[in-house]
């Protein structure tokens, strides 16, 4: 049975590979053709995946051996388990949908054959780091999610702020890899062997700190948490398509997975890190998601905070809840994303909340679909965000981790207000702009796939999951989802309705007191303030441009200077013509800097003279 | 297999001397009309590839039979190929192929002298990664070398004769070292010019008298670690590569700086114990600024050639790491892992090179103030770009990956501090290469440019430009994604080095001398592991 | 925290010059240079109290305000000619007052 559906796997993950490989370059000016087909293609492979979640059971495993270096042997294989099949579904399904909406979403787009090529790539390495079998292949895919992450962000080139932020989602990135190589080394040291299986059963049950630490890196990075969280706000710089699909749904999902599969690895320092560090910043990024005007900006740290509940989910020892909350959250995000993408679509590509406003009536679907997606987002019982979110907070209260409970708590009522805010500006009331007075209804091939996802799935997926899958496929989250029962005197019930009443439905009546500005700016600008400014951001444009820069320029200074003013001097001409040049040319530059340093350089040599002696 | 063998060996010495007598008749028919000259240049440049693709068939024989193909004679004409070497040469083919395609689109005044001389590089670096005798590695390096400076000073660029001075003096100097610690080695070892393979020196060397093999060591190392731009003797690189016209630079900086770390691995690393003792240590604080004290002076520079110039420096860095862990801890897969990083950053830095020149003769300059937007005007040239920029910050697909992350495990005995400086060269990379890539090619048109389109309109990459950067970047690709074809070469004989370089450190052991499974000697077969 | 020794004030006072220095040769600015030549004076001050107080006399706390005095006199004069420096030349930044080459 393995054999069977390891060939399986082998046409899951090369399919887009080949897709990516033949729309490169045969399909560039084709763009209708390469949209379709890259479209058949994600559909096939999510066909292909259901087969797998539904047929196979037990673990599916391959393995081949690259190549040797010295001792070290590079392989490459697949390890498909329970946590593995229920990603493969949720990444190939949601991105399916989301190709079809790009479809319809780029239509007027002259590059729609690289923005194709540049999916398909991404699917190929999304479907790599989810199937791999160790860590040097997970690392592999890894850096090449960053590189496609890096090439949808920068699709509208031409524009400064895309090139930048996708310079910046790739540098952040790879600081995070700088960890998990340095992870990998260290495994590969400690235990000799990268491949999951072998590591589980060589890892006892005192693994070092800086084994989880350092791959925590990589999740930091991937994951958008603190302190490298400051890329996913500007990667919304891309197409919404691949917003939904990267940034919210799979690529960024990708480290909690990681996580989650080398969950054995983790001491429990790193865990309580995670929590503290997830959940502090789930509260904190739903808090500024109230200051972001722009719908993609809110969404986006509707998916900082999001994945800080993942985290906070790995840190308190449950990774399976945190696997079942990237799976809800695939859904209803990528929902709420393809729905802003259609609202964008219809007002003209406008982005701005404040000038949208009365949609409802306009984009009924859309809206529909929208709003079924935020109630899931606000955990509304038996919704499917409800059950891993409530889960999670339930574990946080049964553990004892009070800190926790409340950082969560306070996230859940920032996503109830956040949420309330997004619908009351941009579907009810009185449109606020031409824009918006003039909105459309988006063509089929954008409101099916939010159809699909947002009535369908983020509403059903806990059912679905619950009731339709095999056990054995889904054994990772079946314990999750049986001993979760509602129920009104669970902390996670009470926290949830209040969080309701108070947090959406005040937010539905607070923001709908100002029009055209937003309430909190109006009746509180320094909170607002406070609320939208990026403190972190700050801090690393001060160092790039501070430090960074200024130490860069001083070595190339010195090197030049001294190696190959000097010394080279020296050589060509001895030590009279070095002497001349030295106080020719090199001295007298006029330039103070240069005098000052001939100084300390002088009175340090005299020093070390005189204390030698 | 006897026909096959004869074959082989006849086809590896045409595709060495070939070019080479190429070059003398383009040198010395200056009367030959110019379509001659192109069609010359072109089967001199294309013959060594054409025969690596022939080796690369199965029908040509098994890999252990071209691995061991001699050609004997006298010393200059003792020739094979051995596991380090191979994958080396095969590079050399296809950069070299590049860089000729390169040169026959080039303009130049005199033109039948200068393709003449680029086929002098060429063929004489061919040999050295063919040559199985010292002394004729040592000639056929100077023979390769010697060009280079006569191009960069007639057809170079701006500045270009104190960088072709530079060059000259720098690389002469280096060479003269190197040169010394070899005749020295040799003596000690009692070798005659025709004996002197690498394994002979080997033998030759365990026997004699302890300082003296680590003398040699510093003045090899050093010497050839000049051409290679080990800190602190690579103030040479960045102003001849920029100055250097741009095949010169993709052959210099893809092939020729191999060759000295070639030599490094073949001559010194297992006899000379440049791993160990105050060697080792000056050795590996030397490796670790290059890529640190280089890569902070890539982050500082604002033209490209001398980025791109200043990074094929700073790239040494982790090749001369994992040299060190080779020799020094005995980890066989740093030495394996820094040969795959030469073949791979050979490929790459030809490329980044060549679409470099692209830009430039299209918009006329280097500088990033003046670049910008150049993507929507040259689509497939910004294509080619971005994947040669990701080929040589590691990006997995491309063969410097392997090379790079290869030189991070072998480094996993060392403190932690060690393997993050190391690796910090991931983010340094990216971090200039992108703001590179993005000046140049992304944002809104630049002024200079805009002006440019209209005075002097440029197309996109034309089809012979596409043909080379297509064959270095397809060559990167293909070792990226079937390491295996790189590593069944070396990975022997890295492994051999590493042994033979860690026993050759410990105290004089009395016992019959074993042939290291490295070096096969002239006549016989290798033994073992294979 | 009776048991800071000699040894952490002088590592203050040898940090804080190090920092002094490093912005004296690093920045163009030149008021921050002048505020890092300060802080190089304040590390010396450092050192000495630190030296008066563990070798329990009282000599270097004296000359603590020597020190003070020509540190101000020093700045005073200092400043007054960047001043002027700035009213003829219309920058304070070293890049741009070159003019001292032959």
């Amino acid at each position: 049975m393995s054999n069977d559906f390891s060939s399986l796997v082998h046409w899951i993950l090369f399919l887009p590979l080949v897709a990516a490989a033949f729309s490169a370059l045969f399909l560039r000016r084709a763009g209708a053709f390469a949209a379709w087909f890259s479209t058949a293609t994600a559909f096939t492979i999510a066909g292909l995946s259901l087969q797998l979640l539904l047929q196979s059971t037990g673990d599916v495993t391959w393995h081949v051996e690259l190549a040797k270096l010295g001792e070290i042997s590079l392989g490459f294989g697949y390890l498909i388990d329970a946590n593995a099949r229920l990603m493969l579904f949720v990444v190939s399904f949601v991105a399916a949908w989301i190709h079809l909406f790009s479809v319809g979403y780029m239509q007027d787009d002259a590059a729609r054959g690289r923005f194709f090529a540049g999916l398909s790539i991404f699917m190929f390495s999304i479907l790599g780091i989810v199937v791999a079998d160790n860590l040097l292949m997970t690392f592999i895919f890894w850096e090449l999610v960053g590189f496609s992450s890096y090439m949808l962000i920068a699709h509208y080139f031409d524009k400064d702020f895309a090139a930048a932020a996708s310079k910046k989602a790739f540098i952040t990135n790879r600081i995070g890899d700088l960890g998990f190589i340095l992870g990998i080394a260290l495994c590969l040291h400690l235990y000799g062997t990268l491949d999951f299986v072998a590591l589980k059963a060589a890892a006892g049950p005192a693994v070092p700190v800086a084994v989880g630490a350092l791959l925590m890196c990589g999740f930091l990075g991937k994951s958008a948490q603190f302190p490298l969280h400051v890329w996913l706000t500007d990667a919304m710089a891309g197409p919404t398509p691949v917003s939904a699909l990267i940034h919210a749904a799979t690529m960024v999902a990708a480290g909690v997975y990681f996580m989650a599969r080398v969950s054995f690895l983790l001491a429990p320092e790193v865990l309580s890190w995670m929590a503290i560090s997830g959940a502090g910043m789930a509260a904190l990024a739903g808090l500024c998601a109230l200051a972001q005007t722009d719908i993609k900006k809110s969404l986006a740290y509707s998916t900082l905070a999001h994945l800080g509940i993942m985290g906070c989910a790995l840190g308190l020892g449950h990774p399976e809840l945190a696997v079942l909350h990237m799976a809800m959250h695939a859904f209803f995000k990528a929902t709420l994303f393809l729905g802003a993408g259609s609202v964008i679509h219809g007002c003209h590509h406008e982005q701005d909340m404040l000038k949208m406003g009365g949609l409802l009536k306009k984009m009924p679907l859309t809206a529909a679909t929208f709003i079924a997606a935020t109630l899931s987002n606000c955990a509304v019982p038996f919704f499917a965000g409800w059950y891993s979110k409530d889960a999670i907070i339930e574990a946080a209260w049964h553990g004892h981790h009070h800190a926790v409970f409340a950082f969560l708590a306070i996230a859940a009522l920032a996503t109830c207000l956040y949420s309330g805010r997004m619908i009351r500006l941009v579907f009810l009331g009185e449109a606020n702009s031409e824009a918006a007075e003039h909105a459309h209804e988006s063509p089929w091939t954008m409101t099916l796939p939010i159809t699909v996802l947002g009535l369908v799935f983020a509403v059903g997926a806990g059912f679905a999951a619950h009731y339709l899958i095999p056990a054995s496929s889904l054994q990772v989250v079946d314990a999750a989802l049986t001993s979760l029962h509602f129920s009104f005197t669970a902390p996670s019930t009470i926290i949830g309705l209040l969080a309701l009443v108070f947090g959406f439905g005040g937010a539905l009546k607070f923001y709908g007191t100002t029009r055209g500005a937003d309430a909190l700016q109006v009746v509180s600008p320094r909170a607002y303030a406070l609320l939208e400014r990026r403190w972190m951001d700050g801090l690393y444009r001060w160092w790039i441009d501070g430090p960074q820069r200024r130490i860069a320029e001083f070595i190339a200074f010195l090197d030049l200077l001294l190696i190959n003013g000097v010394a080279v001097r020296w050589i060509a001409g001895g030590a009279t013509a070095a002497l001349g040049h030295l106080t020719g040319r090199t001295f007298h530059r006029g330039q103070t800097r240069g005098y000052a340093l001939w100084i300390v350089i002088g009175s340090l040599l005299l020093a070390w003279y005189l204390l030698a002696r | 297999m006897d026909t096959f063998s004869t074959l082989n060996a006849s086809l590896l010495v045409t595709a060495i001397f070939l070019p080479i007598l190429i070059g003398l008749i383009l040198l010395a028919g200056r009367i030959l009309p110019s379509s001659w000259v192109s069609g010359l240049a072109f089967l001199g440049f294309a013959l060594p590839a054409a025969v690596v693709l022939w080796f690369l068939l199965p029908a040509s024989g098994p890999l252990d039979a071209i691995l061991r193909l001699r050609v004997d004679g006298p010393w200059l004409f003792k020739l094979g190929l051995n596991g380090v070497s191979t994958p080396l040469f095969a590079m050399t083919a296809v950069v070299g192929l590049a860089a000729g395609l390169k040169a026959l689109i080039q303009e130049v005044e005199g033109r039948a002298t200068y393709l003449g001389l680029i086929l002098f590089m060429f063929g004489g670096t061919l040999a050295v990664f063919a040559t199985d005798n010292i002394i004729g590695f040592y000639f056929f390096h100077e023979f390769a070398l010697i060009p280079t400076f006569i191009l960069t000073l007639f057809w170079g660029g701006e500045g270009r004769r104190s960088a072709a001075m530079q060059m000259a003096i720098y690389l002469t100097v280096g060479a003269m070292l190197s040169l010394g610690g070899i005749l020295i080695a040799m003596d000690a070892a009692a070798l005659s010019w025709d004996d002197a393979t690498f394994g002979a020196l080997f033998q030759g060397l365990l026997a004699a008298k302890d300082p003296l093999p680590a003398a040699t060591g510093a003045l090899t190392l050093f010497g050839l670690g000049t051409l290679a731009s080990l800190f602190p003797f690579h103030s040479w690189a960045a102003p001849g590569y920029s100055a250097a016209p741009t095949p010169v630079s993709m052959l210099h900086a893809g092939a020729l700086k191999k060759f000295g770390l070639y030599g490094i691995v073949m001559v010194a690393a297992a006899s000379m114990q440049i791993g160990q003792g105050t060697l080792g240590q000056w050795f590996f604080w030397c490796a670790l600024a290059n890529l640190l004290i280089v890569g902070f002076i890539c982050i500082a520079q604002r033209d490209l050639k001398q980025l791109l110039s200043w990074s094929s420096v700073a790239h040494m860095g982790p090749i001369f790491l994992g040299l060190w862990v080779g020799t020094a801890k005995g980890e066989a897969a740093g030495i394996d892992a820094a040969i795959f990083l030469m073949v791979a950053h050979g490929l790459s830095c030809a490329a980044l090179f060549l679409l470099a020149n692209a830009v430039r003769t299209r918009t006329g300059t280097y500088r990033f103030e003046e670049l910008g937007g150049l993507a929507a005007r040259t689509p497939v040239l910004a294509a080619f770009f971005v994947a040669a920029t990701m080929a040589s910050i590691g990006l997995p697909g491309f063969g410097n990956f392997w090379g790079e992350v290869g030189v991070f495990l072998s480094l996993r005995a060392e403190p932690l501090w060690v393997q993050a400086l190391v690796a910090s060269t991931i983010v340094v990379s990216a971090i200039y290469a992108l703001r590179a890539v993005a000046a140049v090619f992304f944002g809104p048109a630049s002024k200079h440019i805009e002006e440019r389109a209209v005075h002097a309109p440029f197309g996109d990459l034309g089809f012979t430009e596409r043909l080379a950067a297509g064959l270095l970047l397809a060559a990167s690709l293909t070792i990226g994604f079937i390491p295996s074809l790189v590593t069944q070469c070396t990975n022997a004989d890295a492994r051999g080095i590493a042994a033979a370089a860690v026993r050759s450190a410990t105290p004089k052991a009395p016992a019959a001398p074993v042939i290291p499974a490295a070096t096969p000697k002239a006549t016989t077969p290798a033994p073992s592991a294979r | 925290m009776e048991n800071t020794t000699l040894a952490h004030h002088l590592l203050l006072a040898g940090l804080l010059f190090a920092l002094g220095l490093t912005g004296v040769l690093v920045r163009r600015n030149l008021l921050v240079v002048y505020m890092c030549l300060e802080l190089m004076l304040t590390a010396a001050t450092l050192a000495l109290v630190a030296f008066s107080r563990f070798n329990r006399t009282m000599d270097g706390a004296i000359f603590v305000f020597f020190i003070i005095t020509v540190a101000a006199a020093e700045v005073a004069v200092g400043l007054a000619l960047i001043v002027a420096l700035y009213r003829r030349r219309g920058s304070v930044k070293s890049d741009e007052l070159v003019t001292l080459r032959d």
